[in-house]
């Protein structure tokens, strides 16, 4: 399995909206002792472990955003990982903030790291999170607004956010698209267990 | 922008200690004739005017030559060698009615402690005893734009009144000509106590090595250094989009 956070590389954009998908597989991979090491040949940073009983790679491209395709075909490529074993962790405008969007597959939606994901893989039929972000507000450039980091009082929702899609891709580890779909797509979820299903 | 800021003023203190450190090599002067120019006429005797110095001064000479010169044979002028460095003064004399009216070329020769030297050229001067002076008409320059480097009417030097000089118009300094500002500088006006030009440029380059590692290690220990790399290396806002 791979999951892939997309953001740009380096730490003046770590704070970025666009960043978060860094953020998801940084705090999955804090939540489960892991550590990124620059990998030769995946233009990416790598955390290797053991997630849900499966073995399970985590990666932050550092090509920047529109190349991000290059990353995950190497790594794909690399591993052997087939598509429907990756999953791609991104903001995402047309969600509210901290509202997260599981789906199987599906396309680019205006992102351009998943367009060149997309591009490369030859294939767009990969399961991908998205992460609320919200639009930008009144007539702002869009992308202005995902090369801003969040505003203060927004923080503990992205941090929430966070944290559910955390929870969501180890329900996905767990138990399968069709079952993280179920429990993390629900505008106000019930406490149903993330049960495995027949995938 | 406060990364912008920092870096233009950066990029300034460095140009600015370039021209500190450059300014010394520049204006260094070390010998000129400043008169009589090339392609002058003169007869009698001709007073040679201009500068001779070096930190290292150990005489200088004047010779003067036939044009063309295959076999490079030089003549001294009266009283050469001297030595006495001379910042825009009288180098020498000479007796053009001694020799057959021709073209000539003067050299000076700066000979320091160690017993190298520079020349310094005058070519062309036109030494006419038998017949009346003739002012040269300025020549037609290819481009006619540059009114600089049209020569002027040149000073002509009249026989047995060496230090006046007719009223015609010298050719005006310009920025090009930057010969008569260079000799106005001396040894003793180099800044910062430079004994000579390799000793300047030496510390020169040796001073902005200085700044860049300065600033290497600055980085490095404030964890810049990937930062600067990744600036560097940098995308356009569209890359990250």
């Amino acid at each position: 399995m791979l999951i892939v956070g997309l953001g740009n590389p380096g730490p003046e954009y770590a704070a970025h909206r666009h960043n978060i998908g860094f953020r998801v597989v940084d705090a999955l991979a804090r939540a489960h002792g892991l550590a990124f090491s620059r990998r030769r040949g995946t233009r990416s940073l790598v955390a290797k472990g053991i997630l849900a009983g499966k073995p399970v790679l985590l990666a932050k491209p550092q090509t920047f955003m529109n190349l991000s395709g290059q990353a995950v075909h190497s790594l794909s490529r690399m591993y052997q990982i087939a598509p429907n074993h990756i999953l791609i962790a991104y903001d995402d405008l047309d969600l509210p903030l901290g509202r997260l969007r599981l789906r199987p597959e599906g396309g680019a939606g205006g992102h351009k790291g998943m367009r060149s994901i997309i591009d490369l893989m030859g294939t767009q039929a990969f399961p991908r999170l998205r992460m609320g972000i919200d639009r930008p507000p009144g007539r702002m450039d869009p992308a202005d607004y995902v090369l801003q980091p969040f505003d203060k009082d927004q923080s503990p929702l992205v941090a929430g956010a966070v944290e559910e899609a955390v929870a969501a891709i180890e329900c996905w580890l767990a138990a399968g698209i069709v079952a993280a779909m179920g429990k993390f797509n629900q505008p106000a979820r019930g406490e149903s267990p993330c049960l495995e299903d027949q995938e | 922008m406060k990364r912008t800021v920092v870096i233009v003023l950066l990029a300034c203190a460095l140009l600015g200690l370039q021209v500190l450190v450059l300014r010394p090599v520049q204006s260094q002067a070390e010998g000129q004739i400043a008169s009589p120019r090339d392609r002058a006429s003169v007869r009698g005797l001709v007073p040679i005017e201009g500068s001779a110095t070096h930190p290292q001064f150990q005489k200088y000479e004047v010779h003067f030559g036939p044009e063309p010169n295959p076999g490079d044979q030089w003549t001294p002028i009266g009283g050469s060698p001297f030595t006495v460095p001379l910042v825009q003064g009288r180098l020498g004399l000479w007796d053009t009615t001694i020799i057959p009216d021709g073209i000539y070329s003067l050299r000076l020769r700066v000979v320091r402690l160690d017993g190298n030297y520079d020349d310094y050229f005058v070519r062309g001067i036109q030494v006419a005893n038998t017949r009346p002076t003739e002012t040269p008409t300025p020549q037609k320059t290819p481009t006619p734009a540059a009114p600089t480097d049209t020569p002027a009417p040149t000073p002509t030097v009249v026989i047995g009144v060496p230090n006046v000089v007719s009223p015609t118009p010298r050719p005006t300094n310009t920025p090009l000509a930057t010969a008569p500002s260079i000799a106005a500088t001396g040894p003793s006006e180099l800044p910062f106590g430079f004994s000579s030009i390799s000793d300047a440029a030496f510390w020169g380059v040796a001073a902005t090595m200085a700044v860049f590692v300065g600033i290497g290690i600055i980085l490095a220990f404030k964890g810049g250094l990937t930062s600067l790399i990744r600036w560097l290396t940098r995308r356009g806002r569209d890359d990250m989009l």
